[in-house]
């Protein structure tokens, strides 16, 4: 079982898995996993293409419900419906829906506003959530008016502007060139400094040497439909 | 003497033709026929029919006013709305598109480009004449049937309705050419040569799209696909007024970035209004104005709910804003109900005005029908997936039909029969139709609940 030692003993949350797959039919989507990444702590997620990695991230958020086993967030049930969940939980899975007649500044303010900030500070934190992702000068762009990096970047804003202290990330380095994936990898390290919890499936060996506290692997043998994960290997952030 | 250049043309794509489809040629003219063929006989069994029984129960003065001022300009109008949509859709996706493969491989070749989308085009203005002229001759048969007209009603009518399906026909290829840039062609054939290869392999590309959306269900893929990049309104910016307040000033910059929804939404609200009083408040308007009242004013009130239907299209995403799912779908329904109430009380207010009706009984009709409005559209909003039935070979389309106008068909159903009753009972009427809009929007907002659960598999 994969144990992420947290750094600060931050404000984020314990998450626990307790053998979860997910079986639909006779198809195997994630062979049954364990691990706990503990407050403040980073746990990578790596595995070849098809292992899984996507479907335990969805678990683990509480977006769909594992098939056997059971993942906790703290003291509940990993289960987006509650409340208590969604509030500290910000998802990076796939691309979010963005309104097309919103600029980018514009979704970060609807954010702020919907989380019942500060409204005399608001336009201060919506720039500086862009600038601190270099996408600043982009600020009166709509979301069809961006490259496929800068999207990235953006979508990378929306979820690190709500409030959260759990971040759940599928590769959010894809599409970046070598710089941005270094500013992200900063960005993530500091939440994570900050005791905000993070578990994030990412491919890029940078990111993972600059974050993970612990590695979790989900295989990489390609004839394999998915081994059982309980006790599986650990590696250090190091021999990633 | 024959041009050499366009005979040795004709003999390219009669090989490219052969190589495609053989001796039996493409056959496009041929289903087209076909196609008419069963319009015709749909017409004429159920059209007809249907057509001659409203002509018959309608009331004397009602049929009268067809023919009068009144009826000649609503005819126009109606033609130049007509127009303008069919350049729009031009634009959008024109009505002479190949198949993409047939782009990358034919027109693309050095043959002239009015003879290798002659047959398209030709098709193109054929259907539209010939199912112009048989409209004309269903509803000049009707009047004929129903005995309010003779033989000269139905020649005009098959004349009239060919010319109209010409115009129409053209107006559109005009909007496609036009969407290739400027021009100064004055035929068919000009229009053709003008049209750009990328132009169309992104209509063509638009069509499998939007093709496949629909039949996926997926609504608002196929919206983007036809709705136009927004550009305007980049220097105003969003504030920060709390959560509900937020919501309504997104929907309201929303639409100020898109002035043509805006514009199209609430002259849809304003002509749908004016219907609504005049079927609500007088008993010999036939069932099917108020039928009608209300399928366009569920249609106008939709487009301006475009903030409602992206909420529906991220149901079961993870949350990025702090309001539960519901509570924002509520907030999104404020701006589409105040446009609602708001344009069509002061249209009921200048029809009332204009004429002997009683200024608080239209207004509050208008304002009632508003939450069966505003409930309908929720419903299309979360109406989620479309039901297994429709990939079922033969009753597909028919399901998938019905899973895309329920919601339609209930503001036009309900809507309508309640204001054919309050023509009848009056202002009495007006608490029913609130109950019945309240009604409508507690089931949309299950809908929405149903829909937010319903990936949780």
């Amino acid at each position: 079982m994969q144990r992420a030692q947290g750094h600060q003993g931050g404000g984020g949350p314990r998450v626990s898995a307790d053998a979860v797959a997910k079986i639909i039919g006779p198809v195997t989507l994630l062979a049954a996993t364990s691990l706990i990444a503990e407050p403040g702590s980073a746990l990578l997620v790596r595995g070849r293409n098809g292992i899984g990695k996507t479907t335990l991230l969805q678990i683990l958020a509480g977006l769909i419900a594992p098939s056997t086993g059971r993942v906790r967030i703290d003291d509940r049930v990993a289960d987006e419906r509650d409340t208590t969940i969604r509030a500290r939980v910000a998802t990076l899975l796939g691309a979010p829906a963005a309104y097309r007649d919103l600029t980018l500044a514009d979704h970060l303010t609807l954010i702020d506003a919907t989380w019942g900030r500060d409204r005399d500070t608001c336009d201060e934190r919506v720039q500086a959530a862009l600038d601190q992702l270099q996408i600043g000068e982009l600020a009166q762009r709509f979301p069809h008016e961006l490259s496929s990096g800068q999207g990235q970047l953006f979508r990378l804003a929306l979820t690190l502007f709500r409030p959260s202290d759990l971040l759940i990330l599928d590769e959010p380095e894809q599409r970046l060139d070598t710089d941005k994936r270094v500013l992200v990898a900063d960005l993530l390290r500091a939440r994570r400094d900050a005791g905000t919890t993070m578990i994030v499936a990412s491919h890029d060996p940078g990111l993972t040497s600059a974050l993970a506290d612990e590695v979790l692997d989900l295989g990489w043998d390609v004839t394999a439909s998915g081994p059982d994960h309980e006790g599986g290997s650990a590696q250090g952030a190091g021999d990633a | 003497m024959p041009d050499p250049t366009r005979a040795q043309d004709r003999d390219r794509l009669a090989d490219a033709a052969y190589v495609l489809h053989g001796e039996a040629g493409s056959g496009t003219i041929r289903r087209l026929l076909y196609a008419l063929y069963l319009v015709l006989i749909f017409g004429g069994v159920y059209g007809f029919n249907l057509l001659r029984a409203m002509l018959v129960t309608a009331d004397q003065g009602w049929v009268d006013s067809l023919a009068s001022g009144w009826g000649v300009l609503a005819l126009l109008a109606t033609v130049l709305v007509a127009g303008t949509i069919a350049v729009r859709a031009g634009r959008t996706r024109g009505p002479v598109v190949p198949q993409l493969p047939y782009i990358d491989t034919v027109v693309t070749a050095a043959i002239d480009r009015a003879l290798v989308l002659r047959e398209l085009a030709a098709a193109w203005l054929i259907g539209a004449v010939g199912t112009g002229a048989l409209i004309g001759a269903l509803v000049g048969g009707a009047v004929l049937g129903a005995g309010r007209g003779g033989v000269l009603v139905i020649v005009t009518a098959v004349i009239g309705g060919a010319m109209l399906g010409l115009l129409l026909a053209v107006l559109a290829l005009l909007g496609q050419r036009a969407a290739s840039g400027p021009g100064r062609e004055t035929s068919v054939a000009g229009w053709l040569r003008g049209l750009r290869i990328a132009d169309l392999r992104t209509h063509a590309l638009r069509t499998t799209h939007i093709g496949g959306a629909v039949l996926a269900g997926d609504l608002r893929a196929a919206r983007l696909d036809i709705a136009a990049p927004v550009t305007r309104g980049r220097g105003l910016r969003l504030r920060s007024h709390g959560p509900w307040r937020t919501i309504i000033a997104r929907d309201l910059l929303g639409l100020w970035r898109t002035p043509g929804r805006l514009a199209g939404g609430l002259a849809g609200i304003v002509a749908a209004s004016a219907l609504i009083v005049v079927a609500a408040t007088q008993p010999q308007a036939p069932a099917i104005l108020a039928i009608l009242a209300m399928a366009l004013a569920y249609v106008a009130v939709g487009t301006l709910a475009e903030g409602l239907r992206l909420l529906a299209d991220t149901a079961g995403t993870p949350p990025l804003l702090g309001l539960p799912f519901r509570r924002e779908a509520v907030a999104h329904l404020v701006v589409p109900l105040l446009a609602s109430v708001i344009a069509g009380s002061m249209t009921a207010a200048v029809v009332a005005a204009a004429s002997t009706t009683d200024l608080v009984f239209a207004v509050g009709a208008v304002a009632s029908v508003s939450t069966v409005l505003i409930g309908a559209v929720t419903m299309g909003a979360f109406r989620g997936s479309p039901p297994d039935l429709s990939f079922i070979g033969e009753i597909g389309p028919m399901a998938m039909a019905y899973w895309y106008a329920r919601p339609l068909t209930v503001a036009a159903i309900s809507g309508g029969l309640l204001l054919t009753v309050a023509a009848d009972v009056g202002p009495a009427i007006l608490p029913v139709i609130l109950l019945v809009g309240l009604a409508c929007v507690g089931y949309g907002l299950h809908l929405a609940r149903k829909l937010e659960l319903g990936h949780r598999i």
